[in-house]
């Protein structure tokens, strides 16, 4: 098997040569990046201060802003949409450009809807803090900040678009797919939420049916879309291996696009059984994506995982196709009646939720972000520092994902016997919650390096680049001046 | 061959910044699309075995309307006022029997259809649906109703059709519907399949 | 896939398959259905939420209460649901109509609330005021009733004050570490009354057709034991 990874292969078929393609990208990368991983910062800070919150009822308890049913909405908010959400499109339109062989087309665009973007998250985030609340899970951000985030992913699928049609190259890598999956599928499950949730004609059940259909859309097509576009990318990077399969690769696609959708609905819902059951039907096709993902991976890694773990990037892409997999097969397993019947409404879905956001989706962004960045600024970032970042955001999120699972299971069982008082049910599983704890430490410790790494490497280039314009824009001016004199 | 991966830290070279991943031919294993096949047929097994009849008052753990115990009464207006409620009749033609213009859904109350002399038509409309324009009280209504016949027992048709005939909420007060009108209605008609407009049940005689 | 049409096209269709299937048809369905008219009663189900109990809905919503707590009964089999006592029968959405929006929960770190209202103690209007002081007291401090609770505390629901001519009917009653100093007094705001009208408006216990609450076998197993219960005089622990 021969690669050409790491050689230019495209560089002759397409009109742009490789560095023209990165550093398009640069005034993206200057603008954006630094506000993703503050809301990276802000974000875990805000899980953390969740988690600790559990330890008793008196825990900072002062004040309505921090009362834990804001915090944690607040914190998973900035995770998902601040950071994973915003990084992960910006990664996913760089892999695109890179597959299509062309510079990032109508920059501005992804610019203008990255200034919305951020503003959306930060009215999302301020607003559940101040008690805005939609109280719809996964949704839990004001309608108006929504809406600013849904014309900005618009605005940015746009650009991918126009990049995407303006491509040079014959063959498209399939990550681009999933880019672009994902681009149509946050403005699609985004608008159609809000403009249903907003109409009073449509009551109970069916606002249920309308919450979840759109969070499920948004957190596993688009945000999971992202994350395994960007996994089939990085991967084969890492391990210096030719992505194994076209096929699968298009399995995974397609099961994404018709059967993901439909796992919307988990038994036991208060809605009519044969609605429940197409729910559970999507949950059962769309783990087909999921097996022809966790195979791909596996055939792509394999006999390279010394390789894959001798750097902190291949560490972390290995741990999120893992992480991917894991919570792909729990959410099918989640959906059997056995299964339902004792761990919903545990911890257990938490968790889950924690392997494909925390696992799947940012361990991804972490591991491509500081290339990213590197190249489309032409700057290098603290390699010490992402280290550290890489180390304590595998061993935080890991530790939360086990402890929360673990919690779910121990909570479940112990439901399950109808003689056991509510209250032995708490404290059994309040060890794992406890545990998990820890993990959110770590995991929030850990992005204060790359915060410093990314803020070093930026302020730098900014540095220079006032350098440049200075020296440049100077000189004719005392030109000017001593013309004048 | 190649330089040694790019870790988190090393130079940036500008050389291969172009590439992405090639893809090798690897073909999934015949396991693979065995378990895809295995998954296909669990997700609409799922769904043949849950379908419930595809009725909206249907909830697990009832499998259909047949099995719920509490749907039934002492007599045929109150069971058939249950059947009303569950079968999801309530929701289009409203409590009251008003029906809903908003989705074209015409009065039960008072109805012309409804009060006809025998209930050959309504049985057929239960049964198979209805859609297209359709006058009621000289009202001119379009809208699609769903079939009942593979939700509904004879029993319960008959109830719910006695129901709407004979309810005293409404005004209505017809001849009552027997569950043997319904089946020979259903037999007769049993290699149909569409729902009926309104022009093809005029054709048939309300009293057969 | 190569043909840009083709993919946006697939794309669209899948996504819209799915909108249409699991929102557009159930919605289509019993999108309208209308309040029933209890047979026991006479009365229309789900009644509609006083004034109070609406603005309660509001604050719940506002403190996140459903990211702890579900509002749903799930039929037998699913995790004794009904055995525990979290209802008499499980919730259908006939049960949901009135909820705007609707506040479902998916994780249960403290208990099912879909039938607090008549779940702890009797529900008739005599067990009322105990039941309005249980609820305050647990929202001020939730370990003034339920020894080792996680639940958060919401002091600022409260506002302790001085008591100027002796202490006011409304004041909480607390003893031990939990008692404000000598002169103070601890009285509910606005936000934790209506929200305690909200919580004694959550029942889902009416028969109704499709869920019907079916009187347990003389033999049924014993029932699960319950958070906690006012009737008995304080928490079961
Ligand atoms: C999906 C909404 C819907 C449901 C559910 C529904 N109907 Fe209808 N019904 C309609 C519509 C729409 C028409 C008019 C059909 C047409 O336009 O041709 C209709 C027509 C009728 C008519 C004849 C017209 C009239 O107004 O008298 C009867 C009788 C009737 N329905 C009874 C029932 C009964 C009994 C049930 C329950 C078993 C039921 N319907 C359920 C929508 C519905
Ligand atoms: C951190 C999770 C958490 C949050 C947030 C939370 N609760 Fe609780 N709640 C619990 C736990 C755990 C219990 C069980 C222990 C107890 O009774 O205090 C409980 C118990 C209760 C009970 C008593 C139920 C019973 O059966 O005894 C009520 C009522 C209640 N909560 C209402 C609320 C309201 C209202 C809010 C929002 C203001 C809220 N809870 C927010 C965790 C939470």
């Amino acid at each position: 098997m021969t690669s050409n990874v790491g050689m230019p292969s495209h560089t002759d078929s397409a009109g742009w040569a490789a560095n023209e393609v990165d550093a398009s990208f640069r005034p993206v990368a200057l603008l954006l990046v630094t506000k993703a991983v503050l809301w990276l910062v802000a974000g875990s800070l805000l899980t953390l201060l969740a988690s600790i919150k559990l330890h008793g009822p008196s825990m900072m308890s002062g004040s309505a802003w921090l009362t834990y049913g804001r915090v944690l909405p607040a914190g998973w908010t900035a995770l998902v949409f601040g950071f994973a959400g915003q990084a992960g499109t910006l990664l996913g339109l760089w892999t695109l450009a890179r597959a299509a062989g062309q510079r990032l087309q109508a920059p501005g665009l992804v610019l203008a809807g990255g200034v919305l973007w951020n503003l959306g998250v930060l009215a999302g985030v301020v607003g559940i803090l101040a008690g805005f609340s939609t109280g719809r899970e996964g949704l839990e951000m004001p309608s108006g900040a929504l809406a600013l985030l849904t014309v900005g992913a618009a605005l940015t699928g746009v650009a991918g678009w126009k990049t995407y049609s303006a491509r040079t190259t014959a063959r498209v890598f399939p990550s681009a797919w999933f880019v672009l999956l994902g681009l149509i599928a946050f403005v699609w499950f985004a608008s159609a939420a809000l403009a249903m949730l907003g109409g009073a004609d449509v009551r109970g059940s069916i606002q249920l049916l309308i919450q979840r259909w759109a969070g499920n859309g948004l957190q596993r097509i688009w945000l999971g879309g992202l994350a395994l576009g960007l996994i089939l990318f990085a991967l084969p990077r890492a391990a210096q291996k030719p992505l194994a399969s076209r096929e699968l690769t298009l399995i995974s696609f397609w099961s994404l696009v018709f059967f993901t959708p439909w796992a919307v609905t988990l038994p036991g819902d208060p809605l009519p059984r044969w609605v429940v059951s197409f729910g559970v039907a999507g949950h059962t096709l769309a783990a087909i994506g999921v097996l022809a993902a966790a195979i791909n991976f596996w055939k792509t890694g394999e006999g390279a995982v010394a390789r894959l773990f001798s750097t902190s990037a291949g560490r972390l892409v290995t741990g999120a196709a893992v992480a991917y997999v894991v919570a792909g097969t729990l959410q099918y397993l989640v959906s059997l009646r056995v299964v339902a019947s004792v761990v919903r409404f545990t911890w257990l879905p938490v968790g889950i939720d924690w392997a494909l956001v925390g696992g799947g989706a940012i361990w991804v962004v972490l591991s491509v972000l500081p290339e990213f960045v590197e190249r489309a600024t032409g700057r290098r970032l603290n390699p010490g520092l992402l280290n550290l970042n890489a180390t304590l955001s595998l061993v935080g999120v890991g530790v939360v994902v086990l402890s929360l699972i673990l919690a779910g299971v121990i909570q479940g069982m112990s439901l399950s016997n109808p003689g056991k008082a509510y209250m032995d049910t708490v404290k059994g599983s309040m060890h794992g919650v406890r545990l998990s704890s820890l993990g959110f430490l770590l995991f929030f410790l850990g992005q204060l390096p790359l915060l410093a790494a990314v803020v070093g490497g930026l302020t730098a280039v900014a540095r220079d680049a006032v350098g440049a314009v200075k020296s440049w824009g100077l000189a004719p001016t005392g030109k000017g001046m001593g013309a004048r004199s | 061959m190649k330089k040694p991966s790019r870790s988190h830290a090393g130079a940036v070279p500008a050389g291969d910044a172009a590439t992405v991943p090639s893809i090798s031919s690897y073909s999934a294993p015949t396991g693979f699309f065995v378990a895809l096949a295995g998954l296909l047929y669990l997700g609409q097994a799922e769904g043949c075995y849950h379908h419930g009849l595809f009725s909206a008052g249907v909830y697990e753990p009832y499998a259909d309307l047949r099995s719920i115990p509490s749907l039934g009464g002492p007599n045929p207006i109150d069971a058939g006022r249950d059947v009303y409620m569950a079968a999801g009749c309530v929701a289009c033609h409203q409590p009251n029997g008003t029906g809903n213009p908003a989705n074209g859904c015409p009065p039960l109350a008072k109805s012309d259809w409804v009060l006809a002399e025998g209930p050959s038509r309504l049985i057929r409309i239960v049964l198979h649906g209805a859609q297209g324009p359709i006058t009621v009280n000289g009202q001119p209504w379009n809208g699609n109703m769903t079939p009942f016949g593979g939700s509904l027992s004879d029993e319960q048709i008959a109830h719910v059709l006695t129901f709407v005939r004979q309810s005293p909420e409404w005004g209505n007060a017809a001849s009552e519907v027997t569950p043997e009108m319904v089946k020979a209605v259903r037999e007769k008609e049993s290699s149909r399949a569409a729902q009926w407009t309104a022009a093809e049940l005029e054709k048939i005689p309300v009293t057969e | 896939m190569n043909s840009t049409p083709l993919l946006f096209l697939g794309i669209l269709a899948g996504l819209a398959a799915s909108w249409w299937g699991m929102v557009v048809a159930p919605k289509l369905q019993i999108g309208s259905a209308p309040t029933v008219v209890l047979k026991e009663t006479g009365q229309h189900y789900p009644p509609t939420r006083p004034g109070v109990a609406q603005q309660g809905a509001e604050v719940y919503r506002s403190l996140g209460c459903n990211t702890c707590h579900s509002q749903i009964v799930r039929p037998e089999g699913y995790g004794h649901d009904l055995l525990r006592g979290w209802g008499p029968r499980r919730t259908v959405a006939q049960d949901y109509l009135r909820d705007q929006p609707i506040m479902l929960g998916s994780v249960r770190v403290g208990p099912d609330l879909a039938n607090i209202a008549t779940r702890m103690g009797s529900g008739d209007s005599n067990a009322q005021p105990a039941m309005v002081a249980y609820h305050l007291k647990h929202l001020y401090h939730p370990r003034t009733v339920m020894e080792g609770s996680v639940m958060p505390a919401y002091p600022f629901l409260f506002e302790k004050r001085r008591i100027v001519e002796g202490p006011s009917p409304d004041a909480l009653k607390l003893e031990g570490a939990y008692a404000p100093e000598a002169g103070y007094e601890v009285v509910p705001k606005e936000e934790a009354r209506v929200l305690v009208a909200y919580l004694l408006s959550l029942k889902s216990s009416a028969s109704l057709v499709e869920a019907p609450v079916i009187p347990p076998p003389t033999n049924a197993p014993v029932k699960a034991a319950n958070t906690a219960s006012i009737a008995t005089g304080g928490p079961s622990r």
